[in-house]
C-alpha cells in the first residue's frame, strides 16, 4: 500500500453538512485521479490560434489588420471593469437613481 | 503598452494551465478556447495593472475565472452540450489505459456545481494554495476549504469511490462491486 497523500487535510473528517462521510482513502483517490487528468490536459499542445493571438497583440497589428480582435478586445475592455467590480466583492454602487426624479406633475 | 519580454515568457508558460482550467471548468474544449482568448486579451490590455514580481498565474486564473463566471457561465446551459462532447472526446484517446475514468471523471465533474468545481481545481488539480484560492475566487478561505470539501465527498459519491483502491481497479464503474465484499485484498 503505498500512500502519498500529500500534507495534511486528509485524515480530518470534513465538516460537510449533507454529504456522507466518505472515508479519507476515497476522496484522496478522487484528488489523485482529478490531477492525473488535468495532468494530461497540460501536456496537450497549446493551439496556434492562441500563439498568434499573442503575436498578434504583440504587434499591436490588431489595429491594422485584425479587426477581429479590435473587436474582442473592446468588448474584453468593457466586461473587464465589470468582472473586476464583482471581485472586489460586488461593491453595489450602481446606483439606479433615475426612479427619484420623475416629477411630472409640476404644473 | 507591451508586457516585458519576462511577463509575455511567463504568460506563455502559463498557457498550459489557463487552457486546462478552462477546459476542465467549461467541461467544452471549444468554449474554453474561446475563454482563453478572451483571457488572454483581458490580460494583455489589463497587463500595466499587474504588480510584476506577484503571481502572474493567480492574476490570469482571476481573469479566466470572472470572465467565465460572468459570461460563460449562461451560455453554456443555453447550449447545454457541455458534458458529452467533452467526454467523448477523451474516450477517443486509446494509448490512455484509464481512459474509461477520465470520461467518468470528466462526466462527474460536469455535475457538481460550479463554484465546486472552480474550488477542486484550483486546489488539487492546479496546486494553488487555499489563500490563493480564496484570492482568485473572490472569497473566504474558509468557503474554499468548504467547497473543496463538498466536491470531494460529490465527486467521490458519483464515482461511487469507497476506498483509495477503487481507482486501480479495473473493473472500476461497477458500482456493485464496491458495495459488494469482494474487493478485499489479500
Amino acid at each position: 500500500m503505498s500512500k502519498d497523500t500529500k500534507g495534511g487535510a486528509s485524515g480530518r473528517a470534513p465538516a460537510t453538512a449533507g454529504t456522507k462521510r466518505m472515508p479519507a482513502a476515497a476522496t484522496d483517490a478522487v484528488g489523485r485521479k482529478l490531477k492525473e487528468s488535468y495532468g494530461e490536459l497540460l501536456r496537450e499542445p497549446i493551439p496556434d490560434k492562441f500563439m498568434q493571438l499573442l503575436q498578434q497583440l504583440d504587434e499591436g497589428a490588431r489595429k491594422a489588420q485584425g479587426s477581429e480582435v479590435a473587436e474582442d478586445e473592446e468588448a474584453a475592455a468593457g466586461t473587464l471593469d465589470m468582472t473586476t467590480d464583482e471581485a472586489a466583492g460586488s461593491s453595489s454602487s450602481s446606483n439606479t437613481s433615475k426612479a427619484s426624479s420623475s416629477s411630472r406633475n409640476e404644473d | 503598452m507591451s508586457p516585458s519580454p519576462e511577463l509575455k515568457g511567463e504568460l506563455i508558460k502559463a498557457m498550459p494551465n489557463l487552457r486546462a482550467f478552462a477546459i476542465s471548468l467549461c467541461g467544452n474544449p471549444d468554449r474554453a478556447d474561446d475563454l482563453v482568448q478572451q483571457t488572454l486579451v483581458k490580460a494583455w490590455t489589463k497587463i500595466h495593472t499587474f504588480e510584476e514580481g506577484t503571481n502572474l498565474r493567480g492574476w490570469l486564473f482571476t481573469i479566466l475565472r470572472n470572465t467565465y463566471f460572468t459570461e460563460f457561465r449562461k451560455t453554456r446551459r443555453e447550449v447545454s452540450d457541455g458534458d458529452g462532447e467533452y467526454s467523448s472526446r477523451l474516450s477517443i484517446q486509446p494509448s490512455q489505459q484509464s481512459h474509461v475514468d477520465l470520461q467518468d471523471l470528466s462526466a462527474a465533474l460536469s455535475q457538481i456545481p460550479d463554484e465546486q468545481r472552480e474550488a477542486i481545481l484550483l486546489i488539487a488539480a492546479e496546486g494553488f494554495s487555499y489563500e490563493e484560492a480564496a484570492e482568485i475566487s473572490g472569497c473566504a478561505v474558509g468557503t474554499i476549504k468548504s467547497r473543496v470539501n463538498r466536491a470531494r465527498h460529490r465527486l467521490a459519491e458519483l464515482l461511487g469511490v469507497t476506498s483509495g483502491d477503487d481507482f486501480s481497479s479495473d473493473q472500476f464503474g461497477s458500482s456493485v462491486l464496491i458495495s459488494g465484499s469482494a474487493v478485499t485484498r489479500g
